[in-house]
């Protein structure tokens, strides 16, 4: 025998072994670890006796190796044992094992693209190599003038920023405006960015050719995507080449950018210098005057800035309060107005819009919270689904319980196959999901229309995420069987008492009210959605909009009354507003005094309130057989006759429209050809109109002043005859080539620029669509297999009841009636949710529908419908059968 | 699943399995008692840790090669903790199949001359 300090070592030894031993399977560890411990030690006696301690040593060290070597086997064997078992149920009960797998695929994969949405959402403009250091520069702004967020900022403000905050490093603008561009034949309308010629040092958009340092340095520099590259010469690297902007000026390609992917903020396809002489921004630049409280459109400019290394944005931020007292808060008649710069960092600009003039349309966190919310809701009907069916198997399997537990399985390995089985199952529906996921993405990703790819998959956070609700929902789907199962006694699952102790009825019955509570509550919603965006298309509207096309245009040259000659068109009008579009605004002083008060001030011309169908509440429109109506007609020290809408009656204090008819308002008014503001003037009032839509409904109408100036017309309405519409435009076409501006016709109809200013309704309304759609199909799946499972049990009891004289209606109502239960309990939790969710989301629009109890009943009736529709192939079979066949029925 | 079933016998055996079964083959042993008969029917090349022994027996035993063994050589010297196990009628076919296959191959390696004087040969002419 080994002395006692080689003795002791032995036994801590075995004590170590003894502990390494429970990481083995439970059953291998009973079934041989007492003896498994026995031939160590007297392996160590051994060895130390006859090798000594390096003996020992080596002993030890091939001990551990089998150990690492015989655990993964081992625990493969349980694993393999595991899933023997579970094909084997899976084989056993085909068509619920089908509808488990494909209805948790289906959830998953729904889940999974509404995921790659939301991160896509969240990776705007983080592409972009230094973003960290770049922020967009958006304006607030409070007291006297248009109250709100703005997108852009006036023109100087970018210096102000520069001068004032050390930490800045640079400040670049750009400038929108619209142009045409040619070369050889090919000729095109673009949306074109005049830029700061060091733009592309503050926001470093990646370059595919060319120096972006240098390349908006000339005056005639213009920097251009590979796609439009592409599109005018066929090529991607044209630098050196020329492109006429406006059929006027020669522009020389200087670098050529990467192309824009969707998740970026910016639409700066085409851009060039701010050097130019024509340059619009120089233009606005220059002219400085009343850039404060004027009418903010003309001069506004996007402004971004880049930070110094290791400034802090905290610190800018905690300055701005001293900032904006001392550099940008200006008085108007004596009330102040405040304008805020608001620092927004480049990869947060998608998500957090200040404004309504953003390069492309802005994400929308409610949307985005609403998916995530509802993605959660699909996985929890399609894991409730899972709970149920697995439920609902479980009196099949109480004998194999029952034995396993006589051969001495313990709780916990029963609770373990159970789990085990369930994350097969899961495992079966994520491979699933992802082979489904591969196959909708381009379908999903086209009508998102983004660049959302099946390789953010490898992101490590999404596939973590993934596999991590996969496993949750599988544990969870058999906690309940694998605990409440495993610890009923052997005889009592033999004997099948369990059957009747075995409460999983009350739990289904839960889970399947659940289900339909969420079913109900998006079917709700859908409709208010939908009904919401039928009345912001038509009725939020309140005009006449049916076959009206918009042409860009100043209406300064013969088209317009070329246009009104063509047999096709009931008639032309221009104007400075296009409904539902309108940046223009003023202040005005009401006449009972008191602070100014924000307004939109837009030119019409005469006619234009007829072609859209308004008619006046009070007073008369615009005519022409009045010189005093038109701007053209009256001198710069005074106004035209203007037309109030319902709204400035309101708010300019006049008692009724009648009463603000003759009475007279003053404000300043822009002049173009000066691009100076007039002093406050006496404006006669000649008549009211209604109140119609000048923004979107999710604003509310401002009080608006219409006028007749023609200088500042940008737009000509043209109402066509229903018929030969196509000819129609076609002859405009014509028209504008020969007497319109020298640029291709910019034309769309009415109703399609609406669809743009609603296109985030719109798209909610197909997402909610799309996913009440796949939430009611994966619950109709799941009710179809528990009717599937139920009316199989209870086949002897309906056999019984027949031969006792029960007939197929009887049966049949019976088993209706079972499963409209939950349908008409989910009613009652559904109602009051959806009613409280879609008030809210109905609250953040100025003009909506009222909710309507017709939608709640109608949301119940279609549920109760699918649900019985489901069930009925199922319990119409039951209901059929011969007793005598019902009876022979085994229903274990 | 069991991975030694009779019926996959005309598969090979792997050399811990067929070492056990020849370690069995003339009396019943307890675990300790294989390892170590193992180790000598080897000469020390094979040495056995627990893990792989008893992993091994479980699988033979699910697969009828060997049986637990009710009788104990000496009751009085042994522990009683220990479980003796022996070879059954399909361990042994199973070990001669085994033995067959092995010897055949040996055969066939001597034909080639790659055992004894024949590799001792090939040295010798290069």
């Amino acid at each position: 025998m080994p002395g006692g300090a080689q003795s002791s070592a032995i036994e801590k030894l075995c004590r170590a072994y003894g502990l390494m031993m429970r990481v083995y399977p439970r059953s291998f560890r009973e079934q041989f670890g007492q003896e498994m411990l026995l031939a160590f030690r007297s392996q160590a006696y051994q060895t130390s006796m006859s090798e000594g301690r390096w003996g020992l040593f080596i002993l030890v060290l091939r001990t551990s190796w089998d150990w690492v070597v015989t655990l993964g086997r081992e625990h493969c064997d349980t694993l393999i044992n595991i899933a023997v078992t579970a094909l084997r149920n899976m084989v056993a009960n085909r068509l619920l094992s089908a509808i488990n797998i494909s209805g948790l695929a289906i959830g998953f994969a729904a889940a999974i693209l509404i995921a790659l949405f939301v991160r896509d959402e969240f990776s705007y403009d983080k592409w972009i190599p230094g973003h960290e250091r770049s922020f967009a520069v958006r304006m607030l702004v409070s007291g006297v003038g248009t109250p709100g967020g703005w997108s852009t900022t006036t023109s100087d403000l970018a210096d102000i920023l520069k001068a004032y905050f050390p930490a800045i490093e640079d400040t670049a603008r750009l400038r929108v405006d619209s142009g045409s561009l040619r070369h050889g034949q090919i000729e095109a309308n673009e949306t074109i960015y005049w830029a700061d010629p060091d733009f592309f040092q503050v926001v470093p958009l990646p370059a595919a050719a060319g120096n972006l340092k240098t390349a908006l340095l000339r005056p005639d520099a213009i920097v251009i995507t590979r796609r439009i590259a592409q599109k005018y010469f066929g090529r991607a690297n044209p630098i050196g080449e020329t492109l006429v902007l406006n059929r006027t000026h020669l522009m020389q390609i200087t670098a050529v950018l990467e192309d824009l992917p969707s998740n970026t903020h910016l639409n700066t396809e085409i851009i060039l210098s701010n050097n130019a002489s024509f340059s619009l921004l120089a233009a606005v630049t220059a002219d400085h005057r009343g850039t404060h409280d004027a009418v903010f459109n003309v001069r506004a400019v996007y402004t971004y800035m880049r930070l110094k290394k290791d400034a802090s944005i905290a610190d800018m931020r905690r300055a701005i309060p001293k900032f904006i007292e001392k550099q940008t808060t200006t008085y108007i008649n004596g009330q102040h107005r405040r304008i805020e710069p608001v620092f927004v960092p480049l990869a947060s600009v998608h998500l957090n819009n200040i404004g309504d003039s953003p390069m492309r349309p802005p994400g929308d966190m409610t949307t985005i919270v609403a998916m995530t919310g509802i993605g959660v809701l699909i996985v929890l009907i399609a894991a409730i689904n899972f709970v149920n069916l697995m439920t609902s198997g479980l009196s099949r399997r109480t004998i194999e319980i029952g034995v396993r537990k006589l051969s001495g399985a313990s709780r916990r390995d029963i609770a373990i196959q159970f789990i085990g089985e369930s994350l097969i199952y899961v495992l079966a529906s994520t491979i699933l999901a992802l082979a489904l996921v591969e196959l909708l993405l381009p379908i999903f990703d086209a009508w998102l229309n983004r660049g959302i790819t099946l390789s953010r998959l490898r992101d490590t956070g999404l596939l973590v995420g993934i596999v991590a609700s996969a496993i949750l929902t599988g544990i969870l789907a058999a906690l309940y069987p694998g605990f409440v199962l495993s610890a009923f006694r052997p005889v009592s699952v033999l004997r099948r008492d369990i059957l009747s102790t075995l409460s999983v009825g009350p739990l289904r019955g839960t889970l399947v009210v659940l289900q339909f509570a969420v079913l109900i509550g998006l079917t709700v919603a859908t409709s208010v959605v939908y009904r919401q965006s039928v009345y912001a298309l038509n009725e939020g509207v309140r005009l006449n909009t049916d076959r009206v096309v918009l042409i860009q245009t100043a209406c300064r040259s013969a088209f317009k009354q070329e246009v009104q000659r063509l047999p096709g068109v009931t008639g032309a009008a221009c104007s400075a507003l296009v409904p539902v579009k309108h940046e223009s605004f003023t202040n005005i002083t009401p006449p009972k005094g008191g602070a100014p008060v924000a307004s939109a001030g837009d030119q019409v011309d005469f006619g234009f309130f007829e072609l859209y169908g308004v008619k006046p509440l009070a007073g008369r429109l615009f005519s022409q057989s009045h010189s005093s109506d038109s701007a053209a007609n009256v001198q710069p020290d005074a106004q035209p006759s203007i037309i109030i809408n319902e709204t400035a009656v309101r708010r300019f204090g006049f008692y009724s429209p009648a009463a603000a008819v003759g009475r007279t308002l003053s404000f300043q008014r822009f002049i173009a050809a000066t691009g100076k503001l007039t002093p406050a003037l006496p404006a006669q009032i000649i008549g009211v109109v209604p109140d119609f839509t000048t923004g979107s409904v999710n604003e509310p109408t401002l009080p608006t002043i219409f006028d007749v100036d023609p200088t500042l017309f940008t737009t000509m309405s043209v109402r066509l005859k229903s018929g030969d519409m196509p000819e129609t435009l076609t002859a405009i076409d014509r028209l504008w080539e020969g007497v319109g501006p020298p640029r291709p016709i910019m034309r769309q109809f009415f109703q399609d620029q609406l669809q743009g200013v609603y296109a985030n309704m719109n798209r909610t309304i197909q997402v909610l669509g799309a996913l009440a759609l796949v939430a009611n199909f994966i619950a109709c799946l799941g009710l179809f297999g528990l009717a599937a499972a139920i009316t199989k049990r209870r086949t002897k009891e309906i056999g019984i009841r027949k031969a006792m004289g029960a007939g197929t209606s009887d049966i049949l109502y019976m088993l209706a009636w079972q499963f409209s239960k939950p349908v008409l309990w989910a009613n009652v939790i559904a109602w009051p949710l959806a009613w409280l969710a879609m008030r809210h989301w109905l609250n953040g629009f100025a003009y909506h529908v009222d909710l309507s109890l017709w939608q709640f009943v109608a949301a119940g009736i279609l549920a109760l419908t699918v649900a019985l529709f489901t069930v009925a192939s199922q319990a119409f079979l039951v209901a059929r059968q011969r007793p005598v066949l019902a009876l022979r029925h085994e229903s274990q | 699943m069991p991975s030694h079933t009779p019926e996959r016998f005309d598969q090979p055996l792997s050399p811990a399995v067929f070492h056990i079964l020849l370690a069995l083959t003339p009396k019943e042993r307890h675990g300790y008692g294989i390892m170590r008969e193992v180790e000598a029917d080897t000469g020390g090349t094979m040495k056995l840790g627990p893990g792989t022994l008893y992993g091994c027996l479980k699988r033979m035993l699910e697969g009828g090669l060997v049986e637990e063994s009710g009788e104990r050589p000496d009751p009085d010297l042994d522990d009683e903790r220990r479980r003796y196990y022996r070879i059954t009628e399909t361990g042994l076919r199973a070990a001669r199949s085994e033995a067959a296959r092995l010897a055949s191959a040996v055969a066939a390696a001597q034909a080639k001359k790659l055992l004894g004087r024949g590799l001792r040969g090939a040295k010798a002419n290069g």
